[in-house]
């Protein structure tokens, strides 16, 4: 794919903060996003919701807005559901699919080691996270 | 006045490919004359953002929320640390033609002139672009435009 050398050079010199500070807004807002699409609301309605302007939820949106913690949570009540979590508090659960050497799907929690157990080392398995499939295999270490 | 210009692609993406133009008559693209305008100590924040702007408009395809609507398909890129826009022409959600842009002023581009050409200039290039595609003379196959020749328009 073609990539400006221009570009490409100044690239290297984004500061660590923007970028930190973009990939998170933009995670933020897909996030707002999903949960509005989830649950049949216009960012119109969040607006009301939040007696806040139009433009500001736009604003919001844009991937490049500056969230204050405040704002965060008043979405967040708003909305019922959390947009940020902190890994501590992070409860992963994974769906496995295994395709070989039986087809039987495992729904695993990740922090229930002992779910683990089923699995048998060299399972070749599709990983399913949200809409996203990925193929791993068990590595040894996983598997007492 | 009449002026010719001629698309080139900036940069290709994951889901978008970023468009700029040159007028014919000019040595530099409109892209290129906003990034030397900019690419200094003053501006070093801004052109940060931009740039990873790009990236994740990039790597996510060029969703209408991205952007900040101006006029029809004409739009501008967002940034709340400062009044500068670049201003864009959004073909489809994977192909995003870049002009120029500069710090905003005044209330409306419209009462800056040389926003004001900026942003009418790439609108009238976005419009016969889009005709020239609903047309068939212009194609789009993988993020890609073909059959694309200098576009004559009269600039501001």
């Amino acid at each position: 794919m073609k990539k400006n050398p221009k570009l490409e050079l100044r690239r290297k010199r984004i500061s660590p903060e923007v970028k930190s500070l973009i990939d998170k807004s933009f995670a933020i807002s897909e996030q707002i996003d999903l949960i509005l699409k989830q649950k049949g609301l216009t960012q119109k309605q969040l607006a009301k919701m939040l007696e806040k302007s139009e433009s500001e939820i736009s604003k919001w949106m844009s991937g490049v807005h500056n969230f204050t913690l405040s704002t965060i949570v008043k979405i967040e009540l708003a909305l019922g559901e959390q947009i940020t979590i902190c890994p501590k508090d992070a409860k992963i659960e994974y769906t496995f699919v295994i395709t070989s050497p039986s087809s039987s799907a495992a729904t695993i929690n990740a922090n229930n080691t002992n779910t683990w157990d089923s699995l048998i080392y060299g399972d070749a398995m599709n990983l399913i996270l949200g809409e996203q499939k990925f193929n791993v295999a068990i590595p040894e270490n996983c598997i007492n | 006045m009449n002026r010719s210009i001629e698309l080139e692609i900036l940069e290709q993406h994951d889901k978008v490919t970023f468009y700029t133009f040159r007028f014919v008559d000019d040595e530099l693209f409109e892209f290129d004359k906003f990034y030397d305008a900019h690419d200094n100590v003053t501006f070093r924040e801004e052109m940060d953002f931009i740039i990873k702007w790009i990236d994740k408009i990039g790597e996510d395809g060029a969703i209408d929320r991205f952007f900040r609507p101006e006029k029809g398909k004409m739009m501008a890129i967002p940034l709340e640390i400062t009044d500068i826009r670049l201003y864009c022409f959004k073909i489809s959600d994977d192909i995003v033609i870049i002009g120029n842009g500069g710090i905003k002023k005044t209330k409306t581009y419209n009462e800056d002139p040389l926003l004001n050409s900026y942003a009418e200039n790439l609108l009238s290039i976005g419009k016969i672009l889009i005709d020239q595609i609903n047309r068939g003379i212009v194609t789009i196959h993988n993020k890609t435009l073909y059959g694309l020749k200098p576009i004559s328009f009269n600039s501001i």
